[in-house]
């Protein structure tokens, strides 16, 4: 049968240390942001920012390896794989931000310490997270290692499936991993993009937040019946309009929702729910609501998560699938808090309390810098 | 005071080199529309986001969505007013 | 069958105290439309890509495999230094290139594509990471052309580049964008496979049968000694002389561009793999 099952997940954001009290905390409807400052520059650099509720500072050299293997481990274990299974696990990752806080701290510190010999980008490439992971867990399978931009984890997920649909893997781990840095935060702040406060297809919307999370998630060819959660396709393409938005006639993010059902074989009038992108800029979200309507000509209850963990750019889609899946195994259809006012232009309205959420498929939308759209498909499976 | 004509002089060789443009400064009137598709330069959101960044960190002059300080891109004119104004930075 | 239809190979060694090979003339005859804000890691991707495409029009489904082991890195060195010496926020066209994916966006805008766009990478072994999820889309039908890249960046001074690679200083480095256009459905053109296995007696067992004189053998630096030598014993692969003596993150794709480009007879088996995650081997035919 096509598609993979959700057989384990894990997840560190700003809604807690582990995917189902992050789940929990999203359907009380939690939101928690802290006040961000970078004294090092010229002007202080300010904006909330969701990040992982543990106790060290945010750019402790040690939280890259300290927070990623124990994910990783939960969705391992929950997926019950045999020693044998974990030792051939492929690995799939997708992430904006690499080692790269970890290569500014060294970087600094060398600076300081031996400035005439501190080289810049001591870590390079992408393979760190990689690494961390086939040591701790002791896989030694293939990996790859997708960045995208704000679809990498989405891409990376969409690669798992169809090799597990080929079968030249019977399961495969999915990892997205977004942690603070200093690149990112200045970076975003350089575009002008950063908000004070989230409000997903509001009339008011000003940008985006940002936050940290790492999620990860087993898919398998196989799995017990009891198991109600299962990945069935996607679709990516890529809109050369601009590098950091998708067409805002919403022409782009139409053709790859088009392809996504074309390729599951659904109907949108099936569709019985849509996870958003939902970055909050005004080009972005205008984009992926002309988008939508021009694919559904009445739109299924649209849920968009950023408000909860903000956006974990190139860990999203995992980070998101997880909260999405996670509350469609409880029967309940995610909130948007900080949606009040609809915008006329737009015509997209999130839901603003919880709906039930009955068996049947779901599409989970990212798109991100360099034209990257990517749309996946849940099927959620009657008992 | 900065000499008016030395600094707009600078802003253009600034905005050829942020945005990569293959221009001579002589070639930018001083009221040409900087930004949009209709401006003779074809410079767009992104590089009005490169010049405030490079304006803010020459001129210690911010330029952000603000409509009072985004008009201040409109032209080289209007950049070196912008400037010289006595509006806090 | 999956048949290669065209293939590109720049490699440039970069000696010390020497500058970077300007790209620029070579740009200009290439692209649709001069490019602004984009850096040397995007420049070698324009190159190798275009040049591999040569005119030819693209399906609208083609899709994009950009493979790199270090990705942008003059750039990602340059932001870094702006950021963390000079305290400075980085320049948004210095920020938006540091993504992989940024150069992707510039091929598939010169090549007029709108299809599938993945920057992949795999330390040691990009090539294999975008053979592999090439081959998968084509197999299933999500693309029946596929444009397959792979492109290393030099950042100077290269005392550093090698420090960051762990790399001995008397290693001679290189720049490279080596690129292959794949085509389901037949045609007279070499036919690239591959096969995977689970134990190393089966792979040995199918290189056996399929060798011939004069065919080449290129493992994956990243494959355990013992077995690449056991197969460069089996299988004579002195026979395999590469296009440079330089090195960069991805040194397997210049051997395969290489070959795909030099038409000589025979064909390339391609070997990566470990004893406990199984063997793949992609085999470039005559």
């Amino acid at each position: 049968m096509a598609g993979a099952y959700i057989r384990g997940v894990g997840l560190s954001c700003a809604l807690g240390e582990d995917a189902e009290s992050c789940v929990s905390a999203m359907q009380r409807m939690q939101v928690r942001a802290v006040r961000l400052r970078l004294d090092e520059f010229d002007e202080p650099l300010q904006m909330p920012y969701y990040r992982i509720p543990d106790r060290s500072e945010l750019f402790d050299a040690g939280r890259f390896e300290r927070l990623l293997p124990p994910v990783a481990h939960a969705a391992v274990v929950q997926a019950g794989l045999t020693p044998e299974e974990i030792h051939r696990l492929p690995m799939f990752i997708g992430s904006s931000c690499f080692s790269i806080g970890l290569s500014e701290s060294r970087y600094a510190s060398a600076l300081v310490q031996q400035p005439e010999t501190a080289i810049p980008m001591p870590l390079c490439g992408y393979q760190d997270i990689a690494v961390i992971l086939q040591r701790t867990l002791g896989c030694k399978g293939d990996t790859y290692t997708y960045n995208t931009a704000c679809t990498s984890s989405a891409n990376a997920l969409l690669a798992a499936l169809r090799m597990i649909e080929l079968g030249w893997y019977r399961h495969a781990l999915v990892v997205g991993a977004e942690l603070a840095n200093r690149t990112t935060l200045a970076g975003f702040s350089g575009l002008q993009v950063v908000a004070e406060t989230l409000q997903p297809f509001d009339a008011a919307r000003k940008g985006l937040l940002m936050g940290e999370g790492i999620g990860a998630v087993v898919l398998s060819a196989e799995t017990d019946s009891a198991n109600r959660l299962r990945v069935i396709g996607g679709a990516s393409n890529c809109d050369t309009w601009s590098v950091t938005t998708a067409n805002t006639d919403g022409n782009s993010v139409a053709k790859v929702l088009n392809q996504a059902l074309h390729q599951i074989r659904v109907q949108p009038q099936q569709v019985r729910g849509i996870k958003a992108h939902g970055t909050a800029t005004p080009a972005g979200d205008t984009a992926e609501a002309l988008g939508l309507r021009q694919v559904f000509p009445s739109l299924p209850p649209v849920s968009v998560l950023k408000p909860y963990l903000g956006h974990t750019l190139g860990a999203c889609c995992v980070n998101e699938l997880i909260l999405y899946a996670g509350a469609l195994l409880y029967g309940f259809l995610p909130a948007t808090p900080g949606f009040e006012t609809p915008d006329p232009a737009l015509g997209v309205q999130p839901i603003t309390t919880p709906e039930p959420a009955p068996d049947g498929h779901y599409l989970l939308n990212h798109f991100g810098f360099g034209g990257n759209n990517t749309v996946l498909a849940l099927e959620k499976i009657a008992p | 005071m900065m000499d008016r004509e030395q600094l707009k002089l600078e802003l253009k060789q600034m905005i050829i080199k942020e945005c990569e443009k293959d221009l001579r400064p002589e070639q930018i009137p001083d009221d040409a529309i900087l930004i949009g598709s209709q401006g003779s330069l074809a410079l767009d959101s992104l590089d009005a986001l490169q010049i405030a960044l490079a304006v803010k960190q020459q001129y210690g002059k911010r330029i952000d969505g603000n409509n009072q300080t985004r008009a201040a891109l409109t032209s080289v004119n209007s950049l070196a007013d912008f400037i010289l104004s006595d509006a806090a930075p | 069958m999956i048949k290669l239809v065209s293939a590109s190979h720049y490699l440039q060694p970069v000696y010390d105290h020497a500058a970077l090979t300007s790209l620029e003339t070579a740009l200009r005859g290439l692209c649709r439309e001069p490019f602004r804000r984009i850096d040397r890691f995007i420049q070698l991707a324009l190159l190798g890509s275009a040049n591999c495409a040569s005119g030819r029009k693209l399906r609208p489904d083609c899709g994009i495999y950009l493979g790199s082991g270090l990705g942008p890195i003059g750039n990602n060195v340059v932001t870094q230094e702006q950021l963390i010496r000079d305290l400075e926020i980085p320049k948004p066209f210095n920020f938006i290139n540091t993504l992989g994916s940024s150069a992707g966006f510039y091929v598939a805008r010169n090549l007029g594509l709108q299809g599938q766009n993945f920057f992949i990478s795999r330390r040691g072994a990009s090539l294999q990471a975008v053979l592999n999820a090439a081959m998968a889309d084509m197999l299933l039908g999500f693309a029946t052309q596929a444009l397959v890249g792979v492109v290393e960046e030099v950042a100077l001074p290269l005392d550093a580049h090698r420090l960051r690679q762990h790399l001995s200083q008397d290693i001679l480095l290189a720049e490279g964008s080596h690129w292959l256009l794949l085509q389901s459905g037949a045609s007279d053109s070499r036919s690239l496979d591959l096969k995977r296995f689970a134990e190393f007696a089966a792979l040995e067992g199918f290189l056996k049968s399929a060798w011939r004189t004069g065919d080449r053998l290129c493992c994956t630096r990243s494959m355990e000694t013992h077995a690449a030598k056991t197969m460069q014993q089996g299988f004579d692969a002195g026979a395999l002389s590469g296009p440079t003596s330089a090195f960069h993150d991805s040194l397997e794709a210049a051997w395969l561009a290489a070959f795909a480009v030099s038409r000589e007879p025979g064909t390339l088996f391609l070997v990566d793999g470990h004893p406990e995650r199984g063997w793949s081997l992609f085999y470039l035919g005559a």
